[in-house]
């Protein structure tokens, strides 16, 4: 089977993306034993060109494609967010001056 | 964005569901569309694809960002009352200004790519689909496409259901082309080469310029993730999948 070992590397990598930090719990370890039965029920075909198994690495890759690009993404967007608006007093304090105290 | 965005009210996310009706639970509530309807789907990919959006939230729940869930909400509420054939349209109707049929003519080197990048899909369009398609003349801004393309690929596009459609018209949107996530549709692309096809311009002008992470990488990574959920959803529902048939006789 010439699509052995990538379909074994795509597992690896869609496991390791639903291994994210922000869900430890929940409907994760049902989605792992989805992915894990899947993979399994599909490697002993003894076809060369399985039709199906062809659609579902696709389906895995589209899949791992997606959560990917989507962590990276958010990671991007959380590490260049926005502090907001700067007070007046941190303005000041980044050309090294001070506000008077009882400003009135 | 975040200021608008509703805070995690949930803990755990499940799934339910047999026969091609899954649902998701938020500790034992049913997810429901904007409009009030259940959340159902017809396979179990595609729940867990939501379950897992929903499982990964952390504080807020930015749903602008989960775009599986915003696509079943899409096809489930259809809030523009689109029909197949108002979908079909829309998609096709990318087409006079595809972004691969636009090539520039200067700097050479970014026309020379763009030629020869989108010149082999725009031949594997031809001759799937034996239709002419043809680049832009330039200097114009609108391409004229021939009538007969249009209506061999509206037949092509109206083969499939509402979902794909939905899922395609997704993609479409996110790349301004047809052209490109057709070719993503009949798996002729991935889509990292979807984005970065639809990119070609911005991705030479930072490599001339230079790399902004925040800018460029973050596009990119939003198109590819678009992209990509815009194809899951298309395939998974799609009903031609060897895949869905072999679970329908399962179940």
């Amino acid at each position: 089977m010439s699509a052995g070992p990538a379909i074994k590397q795509l597992v690896h990598g869609l496991l390791r993306e639903l291994h994210s930090p922000a869900s430890r719990h929940g409907v994760l370890g049902i989605y792992r034993a989805h992915v894990m039965d899947t993979a399994r029920r599909f490697r002993v075909t003894g076809e060369e060109h399985c039709r199906a198994r062809d659609e579902l690495a696709h389906l895995g890759a589209l899949y791992h494609s997606y959560l990917s690009s989507r962590r990276r993404h958010q990671l991007l967007l959380q590490t260049y967010k926005g502090g907001g608006e700067r007070t007046t007093a941190d303005t000041a304090a980044m050309v090294g001056f001070k506000l008077p105290h009882d400003p009135r | 964005m975040s200021a608008l965005a509703r805070r995690k009210f949930y803990k755990s996310v499940s799934i339910a569901g047999s026969d091609g009706k899954w649902e998701v639970n938020l500790d034992h509530r049913k997810l429901k569309t904007p409009d009030g309807r259940l959340l159902q789907v017809p396979n179990k990919e595609l729940a867990l694809g939501v379950a897992f959006e929903w499982d990964s939230v952390t504080e807020h729940i930015q749903t602008s960002q989960m775009h599986l869930t915003g696509l079943c909400f899409t096809v489930l509420d259809n809030p523009h009352k689109r029909t197949d054939k108002d979908l079909a349209e829309k998609i096709t109707g990318y087409l006079d200004t595809d972004t691969v049929l636009f090539p520039v003519e200067h700097p050479t080197e970014l026309a020379e790519a763009q030629r020869r990048e989108w010149g082999a899909v725009l031949e594997w369009v031809r001759h799937r689909f034996g239709v002419d398609l043809q680049p832009a003349e330039s200097g114009s801004l609108v391409c004229s496409v021939p009538q007969q393309t249009l209506d061999v690929l509206q037949e092509y596009l109206l083969t499939h259901n509402t979902w794909t459609l939905t899922g395609l018209l997704f993609a479409v949107e996110s790349v301004r082309s047809t052209v490109l996530p057709l070719a993503a549709l009949e798996r002729k692309l991935v889509p990292r080469e979807v984005a970065r096809l639809s990119r070609l311009e911005a991705e030479y002008q930072a490599d001339v310029w230079g790399r902004v992470e925040w800018a460029h990488d973050v596009d990119s990574l939003d198109t590819e993730a678009r992209v990509a959920a815009g194809m899951l959803v298309a395939h998974l529902c799609s009903s031609a999948t060897a895949h869905n048939v072999k679970h329908k006789h399962a179940g």
